[in-house]
C-alpha cells in the first residue's frame, strides 16, 4: 500500500498497482524505496483526487498505453478511439466544468496519460459539433474578430 | 445499427450532456452557485494543444471563426512548428489530390506512420562551422535540399502560397556518414526500399491527400587526405551537385574526391493526419513518384531493382 497525502493534507491509502499509474508516484516511490513514508500530492486536492482515485482503480487492469499505438492504428481506430469513450468514461467525464478543468491538470501532474487523453477528449467534444457561437458560449469568448477580419476567415474557411 | 448511426448517437448524446453543463441553469434561491464555463485558456499552452488534437481538421477550421485567439489555437501560443504545418494542412486541402495508382499503394502503406520530425531537419540543417579534421580516408553523406517551391515551379502543378516550411532556398547539408548521417539528428537517409514485383498492384486502392514540401538528393562521398571545412563545403544555390568540387577545390586544394555517388532523390511529402500531434505525417517516395502517377522512373527502377 502506498500513502498519499493531498494539497489539503486529507491522507489516502492507496493499493501499489492503483498508484503506480501515476508516473509521478512511481518515479517518486523508485526514487524512495522501500518506505512507509507518504507521498505529498502538492497539486491536487482531495476533491480532485477522489476523481483521479476512481478513475485509476476502474482502469487499473487496462493494458498500458504503449508509444506505438498511434502510429500502428489505423484511421479508423483513431477515428473511433478519439470519438468513443466507454459508458463509465461518459459518466465519469459527466461533471462540472471546473472539476473537469482541475482532472486534467492533475492527469497532467501526476501524469497519468490515459487520463490525460480522455480528459482532453472530453473537452474536445465540448467542440465537436458546435458552431462558433456555441464553443464561444461553452468557453466564454468574446467574438474580437473585426468584420473583416471575421470576412476574411469565413472566407479562407469555405475555400478550405 | 450502422457504425455512422452509432457514432453519431453516441458522440451526440455525450457532448450533449457536457454542454448541457456550460449553459447557464436557472438557479433556485437555494442553489446560489454560478455555472463557470470552461477555463480553457488558462490551461497550459501543452494541454490546449493536447486537447486540439482530437479534434478533426474540419473542426479545426470551424473553430478558427470563435475569436482571434482561438484562430489559432496553437499559434499564437506555442513554438512556430504546428502553425506551419497546421497551415501546410489547411493548404493541403486546396490542391487536387494525386491519385496514386496502385503502384502507390507500396510507398503510403510502408511510410505513412511516420511523424513528421521538423526538429531533426532544422537541426540537420543548422550549419557546421567546424574544422573537421578527417582520418585517411572518410565518408560522408550529402543531401541537397530544396523546397517545393523550386521544384514544381516548371510544373506548375502545386506552387503555392511559396510553402516552403522555413527551408532555405536550395541548400545541402553535409553530414559525416559516421554520425549515422544525420549530423546528429533523428533522421536518418533514406532506404532503398526493394519492392518486388508481386507486391506491385495488390492492396486496397487508397487516396491520399498530400502536399509536397521538399526535396532532397542523397550522395555518398568519399574524400581522403584534407582537411575539410564542412562550412565551405556548400552548394551557392543550385542543385547541381558536381559544382561543389569545382566550387572548393582551390582552397582546399589538397583534398580529393575519389567517389561521388548518388544514392537516392526523394521527394519529401506531407501527410494530413490531424490525429498526430504535429498534424502531419511524412512520405517520402523516390523522386517523381507522384508526379509519374505513382510509378517509379525508369532511374529509380532500376536503382531498386538493380540491388535484387
Amino acid at each position: 500500500m502506498v500513502i498519499l497525502i493531498t494539497s489539503d493534507n486529507v491522507k489516502y491509502v492507496v493499493e501499489k498497482d492503483v498508484a503506480e499509474l501515476s508516473v509521478l508516484v512511481k518515479n517518486m516511490l523508485e526514487d524512495i524505496g522501500p518506505s512507509d513514508e507518504p507521498i505529498p500530492l502538492h497539486n491536487v486536492t482531495s476533491t480532485v483526487f477522489n476523481k483521479v482515485l476512481e478513475y485509476c482503480i476502474y482502469h487499473r487492469n487496462d493494458p498500458p498505453p504503449s508509444d506505438d499505438d498511434e502510429g500502428c492504428a489505423s484511421p479508423l481506430h483513431k477515428y473511433l478511439a478519439s470519438h468513443i469513450c466507454s459508458e463509465w468514461d461518459q459518466r465519469f467525464f459527466d461533471v462540472d466544468q471546473a472539476l473537469l478543468f482541475d482532472i486534467i491538470l492533475a492527469a497532467n501532474y501526476l501524469d497519468i496519460k490515459t487520463l490525460l487523453d480522455d480528459a482532453c477528449k472530453a473537452v474536445a467534444h465540448l467542440i465537436q459539433g458546435k458552431s462558433t457561437e456555441e464553443i464561444r458560449g461553452i468557453f466564454n469568448i468574446v467574438n474580437d474578430f473585426t468584420p473583416e477580419e471575421e470576412a476574411r476567415v469565413k472566407k479562407e474557411n469555405v475555400s478550405s | 445499427m450502422p457504425l455512422t448511426s452509432f457514432l453519431r448517437r453516441s458522440h451526440t448524446s455525450f457532448s450533449k450532456r457536457l454542454f448541457s453543463r456550460s449553459k447557464p441553469k436557472s438557479k433556485s434561491k437555494s442553489d446560489p452557485t454560478p455555472v463557470l464555463p470552461f477555463p480553457f485558456y488558462t490551461l497550459p499552452t501543452e494541454l490546449q494543444l493536447h486537447v486540439f488534437t482530437f479534434l478533426t481538421l474540419q473542426e479545426l477550421i470551424t473553430a478558427r471563426l470563435v475569436s482571434r485567439t482561438f484562430r489559432f489555437p496553437n499559434v499564437h501560443l506555442t513554438r512556430p512548428d504546428p502553425r506551419r504545418l497546421l497551415n501546410l494542412c489547411l493548404t493541403i486541402l486546396r490542391v487536387p489530390n494525386p491519385n496514386p495508382d496502385s503502384l502507390s499503394k507500396e510507398y503510403p502503406h510502408a511510410h505513412l506512420d511516420r511523424h513528421f520530425d521538423r526538429a531533426a531537419w532544422v537541426h540537420l540543417r543548422a550549419p557546421c562551422p567546424e574544422v573537421i579534421t578527417p582520418r585517411i580516408k572518410v565518408s560522408y553523406w550529402r543531401s541537397s535540399e530544396s523546397p517545393c517551391a523550386f521544384w514544381m515551379a516548371s510544373k506548375g502543378v502545386l506552387d503555392h502560397n511559396g510553402m516552403c516550411p522555413g527551408l532555405p532556398f536550395a541548400l545541402c547539408t553535409l553530414c559525416k556518414k559516421d554520425t549515422n548521417a544525420t549530423g546528429g539528428a533523428l533522421r536518418s537517409p533514406p532506404a532503398v526500399n526493394r519492392v518486388s514485383g508481386a507486391c506491385l498492384g495488390s492492396g486496397i486502392a487508397m487516396r491520399v491527400p498530400m502536399l509536397f514540401v521538399w526535396m532532397s538528393m542523397w550522395h555518398e562521398m568519399v574524400c581522403r587526405e584534407v582537411d575539410v571545412r564542412w562550412d565551405l563545403l556548400r552548394l551557392s544555390n543550385t542543385v547541381a551537385w558536381m559544382m561543389i568540387h569545382q566550387r572548393h577545390t582551390p582552397p582546399v586544394a589538397s583534398y580529393r574526391f575519389l567517389t561521388s555517388m548518388l544514392m537516392l532523390s526523394n521527394e519529401t511529402w506531407l501527410i494530413l493526419d490531424s490525429s498526430s500531434h504535429y498534424h502531419g505525417k511524412v512520405l517520402e517516395p523516390p523522386c517523381g513518384f507522384i508526379f509519374n502517377k505513382s510509378v517509379f522512373s525508369p532511374f529509380t527502377r532500376g536503382l531498386l531493382f538493380g540491388l535484387d
